[in-house]
């Protein structure tokens, strides 16, 4: 063994003092219990006989001492902290992957998932060595490197204990991928012993270990039960100002069911606070309940609450209580959409008829001088066909893009391939809300070679047919194939996807009224020379934030009402909607990932040390007073 | 009063305890009391010659009718038997529950029942260091009551030194008899001297050696200051179970001691436990014989 706390010498000489006090006190025993005899002689004679065989008098029979001494030197040697000889090999490095995300709030039993969680991950953060470094890696709403990696546990502690669930949806895979770059950016060293360590409840997809280095450990601990959990959960809450009718508004609202029971209960809607109606509904299990509730009056400052409430849910109840109210702002401002197209069949119909957008068309050529110019672009701009060489910071939607050659490119096309047909989907992006592409049929698309910041919303099992991506300012969305070339347009699916599309795009910026908890939000304060904004979160706690050229960046982590006071009032709702959060299952442990908690051979032994001294102290007392050391 | 002596149960007792020693050890009781002068016993003991001025009622008229001359009958002279009954009411005696001069006192009380009731010339005293006080030598059962009451008032205080004390007491008695020590026999200078000169004064003695259970099979353990009840002397020690074993070991030499001497001397020993029924060890004593002759 190794003393890794305490040099030898030292501990020599700490155990050296104890152990002489020891030894003083056992051949000293001053407190002795008196007895009274009828015959004091008998019992001197006694005492001769005895203290004839007993030269060294206590000593000569030192049992008790014996095990004083042992108890003693093993407390001094637990203070030593000392490992095995085969512990003080390379350090492990740990990326500690921990899942925050919406989820984690469920709360099964008197502690929530995410408690469960954290506690896991302290465990396992305790079991780790002192060498071994550790990275915290948060996964709800956006990936988020909480801690770099560091051998101090403390902070790892620190850092793990200040973690909150973010109301949003999760991105492991994404933090599993961060992960991956941070063991990679601790180079080659042969001796790193990476170690990807996630803690989640499972209901988010691993990526395969395929997919990830080879010689990384890959280890997910799953918190909760396997089986699904009862949820309810409002999954879409939307109100739209009437285009008929101005200062009349009307809500879209969606329920489903995410249990394996059947579900009752009413739906309360509210505005500024006031019931407006209540709605009973009653679900079968997996059933979506979704209702539109039109004429109502309403005011730009006016907020809505949409609320779950007396549900009934077989013998469970309802365990996540996130998604049970869904909040609305009704100042839903106009979206400027730029269509840059030789000549679109389809879309310029479809954007006449969302009243919210205000369209601009633009030949390719108009586009490109402009974008040749622009620091940045605002609104969202729908591009078909070729690319400009540069694409400046902002907002696009790309259709059946075509890369400039030589320019800055944000993907690469590769190739054609013929009728590729939808058969994976994310289906809980807010692009493909209500939307089914399943049964589009295209005749022919292109391929890309996606590049950083992409995420595949729908597409072939190889190829990505609709993808988002944010990379260098820029936040696309794009569809690898032409509408012409399929039956899409044709479908219902069209004009909600591009509408749901443009929505996505143009609101993270000017305007926007909805926030994904745990997302960065860029919000435009009224006054663009105000330097700072006050902003009051769902829980009353206020926070001051810094506006760049009249915008700031708001990250809400809790779903509520949100409002930012910099010359007038802004009002922000953030929902978590999303299906893949409200439904508590577990997915399987992808294949090349190893299930369980972490095992470190390295684990600390001086508790083992100290539990053992203590033992055998408790042994000398009892051997002393059951006076069997003779 | 420690014990009430007086109390009925115990009074049954003792009459009991008469009872079963009339019925039982008659022989023991009436046999031996035998004087070295001849008298108007009960035992025969020769004939002689009729000298005139002999009471002629002590004619042997059978022997006369065989031989012709006038024989007198003698028996042997019945004397009047002198019991001592000592006990050790020094402090060492007033330990345990009952405590050993309790029971001491029931057993002296009960052989003294006995020998009143016999017609013996009953003594009880006290002694520690030296000799106490004592009662009168009493005669007839009338006279229990008295002997009751001076041993409920003993009281156990003080050292032992049996030498000395029955050094005293040979100095002070006037008639031999039987001497009864009750008593634990723990006595720092040794209980041999005081019985050789008992039985060298011609004294007769039974020894009842009394102990308390803890005595017997102490309990105490650990590091101890043991403290001698009548000295106060202290010795600080560790007792464990080699000590216990060690402890036996003096304790069986001891009270071997006091039994070898007895044996010697052809005296009566008896040992009793304090958690025994005192009436046990009077049948006891009194079944061993030799305590009343």
């Amino acid at each position: 063994m190794k003393l890794v706390g305490l040099p030898l010498a030292v501990f020599i000489i700490a155990l050296v003092v104890p152990a002489g006090v020891v030894v003083a006190l056992y051949t000293a025993r001053l407190r002795r219990k008196p007895a009274v005899v009828a015959f004091g002689l008998l019992w001197r004679k006694v005492a001769e006989r005895v203290s004839q065989t007993r030269k060294l008098g206590r000593l000569e029979n030192p049992f008790g001492l014996i095990l004083q001494l042992l108890a003693i030197a093993l407390i001094c040697f637990a203070a030593g902290h000392p490992r095995w000889v085969f512990q003080e090999q390379a350090p492990l490095t740990v990326a500690l992957v921990m899942d925050n995300s919406g989820s984690m709030a469920a709360r099964p039993g008197l502690r929530s998932r995410f408690d469960e969680a954290r506690s896991r991950a302290l465990s396992a953060v305790d079991r780790l060595a002192d060498t071994d470094r550790i990275a915290v890696i948060t996964t709800g709403g956006e990936v988020r490197l909480v801690r770099g990696f560091t051998t101090l546990k403390k902070s790892v502690r620190e850092a793990l204990n200040g973690l909150r669930v973010v109301d949003g949806p999760g991105q492991l895979a994404d933090g599993v991928r961060r992960a991956v770059q941070l063991l990679a950016a601790q180079g080659e060293k042969a001796d790193l012993r990476p170690l990807i360590y996630v803690v989640t409840d499972g209901q988010e997809e691993l990526p395969p270990a395929a997919e990830l280095p080879r010689g990384t450990r890959l280890q997910v601990e799953l918190v909760g039960d396997s089986e699904r959990l009862p949820n309810v959960g409002i999954t879409a809450f939307e109100v739209n100002q009437r285009a008929a009718a101005p200062g009349r508004y009307e809500a879209f609202l969606e329920v489903r069911n995410l249990s394996s029971t059947t579900a009752k209960g009413q739906v309360r809607l509210a505005l500024d606070g006031k019931l407006v109606e209540v709605r009973p509904f009653q679900l079968a299990a997996e059933g979506r309940f979704t209702q539109v509730f039109s004429d109502l009056a309403g005011s730009e400052t006016s907020t809505m609450t949409a609320e779950l409430t007396g549900l009934q849910l077989g013998r469970g109840q309802d365990t996540l209580p996130t998604d049970n109210t869904a909040y609305a702002v009704l100042r839903r401002p106009a979206i400027n959409v730029r269509l840059v197209s030789e000549k679109s069949l389809y879309l310029p119909e479809v954007l006449r008829a969302q009243p919210r957008l205000r369209v601009t068309l633009l030949t390719p050529a108009d586009f490109a001088q402009l974008a040749a110019r622009a620091p940045q672009l605002s609104g969202v701009t729908i591009i078909e066909g070729s690319l400009p060489p540069r694409l400046p910071p902002g907002s696009y939607f790309l259709i059946n893009p075509v890369p400039a050659a030589g320019g800055d490119q944000l993907f690469t096309r590769i190739g054609q391939v013929k009728n590729p047909a939808f058969t994976r989907f994310r289906s809980e992006h807010p692009v493909l809300r209500s939307v089914q592409l399943a049964e589009v049929a295209i005749a022919q698309s292109n391929t890309y070679r996606l590049g950083p910041g992409s995420t595949v919303l729908a597409g072939t099992q190889d190829e990505a047919l609709l993808w988002a991506q944010e990379d260098r300012g820029r936040r696309v969305v794009g569809l690898a194939f032409a509408p012409s070339e399929s039956n899409l347009p044709l479908r219902v699916a069209f004009p909600v996807l591009v509408y749901n599309t443009l929505t996505w795009l143009g609101e993270t910026r000017v305007g926007a009224t909805t926030l994904t908890p745990g997302k960065r939000f860029a919000i435009d304060v009224a006054d663009a020379t105000a330097a700072r904004a006050v902003v009051r979160h769902p829980d009353g706690t206020e926070r001051t934030l810094a506006a760049v050229g009249g915008t700031l960046q708001l990250v809400g982590d809790k779903v509520g009402l949100y409002l930012v006071r910099a010359a007038g009032d802004t009002r922000v709702a953030a929902n978590l909607f999303s299906a893949s959060e409200s439904a508590l299952g577990q997915r399987p442990v992808p294949p090349g990932w190893t299930s369980g908690g972490l095992s470190r051979t390295n684990s600390e032994t001086w508790p083992f040390f100290v539990v053992l001294g203590i033992l055998i102290l408790l042994l000398e007392w009892q051997l002393y007073h059951r006076r069997v050391t003779q | 009063l420690a014990i009430d002596l007086l109390e009925k149960d115990f009074l049954r007792k003792l009459e009991y305890l008469y009872l079963v020693a009339k019925e039982g050890f008659q022989g023991l009781l009436t046999a031996a009391r035998l004087s070295k002068s001849f008298g108007s016993g009960l035992e025969f003991a020769e004939h002689r010659e009729y000298i005139p001025g002999d009471d002629f009622r002590h004619i042997d008229w059978n022997v006369y009718l065989r031989i012709g001359k006038p024989m007198l009958k003698l028996y042997q002279k019945e004397e009047e038997l002198f019991v001592y009954i000592l006990v050790d009411a020094s402090k060492s005696m007033d330990r345990g529950t009952p405590s050993k001069l309790d029971f001491a006192k029931k057993i002296a009380a009960s052989l003294a029942y006995v020998g009143l009731a016999n017609d013996d010339r009953v003594t009880v005293g006290s002694f520690t260091s030296q000799l106490g006080d004592s009662t009168n030598a009493a005669q007839g059962k009338g006279r229990l009551f008295d002997t009751l009451r001076f041993l409920g008032e003993m009281k156990g205080e003080g050292q032992t030194d049996m030498a000395r004390a029955l050094a005293a007491f040979l100095h002070k008695s006037r008639r031999k008899g039987l001497v009864i020590l009750i008593s634990d026999f723990f006595d720092p200078g040794g209980f041999q001297r005081a019985l050789k000169q008992l039985h060298h004064a011609h004294y007769d003695f039974f020894t009842i050696q009394i102990n308390e259970p803890e005595e017997i099979k102490p309990t105490i353990k650990g590091d101890l200051e043991i403290i001698d009840c009548e000295s106060g002397e202290k010795l600080q020690t560790q007792v464990a179970a080699t000590a216990l074993q060690l402890y036996q070991e003096e304790l069986e030499r001891h009270y071997g001691e006091l039994r070898n001497l007895c044996k010697s001397l052809r005296e009566g020993h008896v040992a009793a436990v304090t958690d025994q029924p005192f009436e046990d060890v009077v049948l006891d004593v009194l079944r061993r014989g030799g305590l009343l002759r």
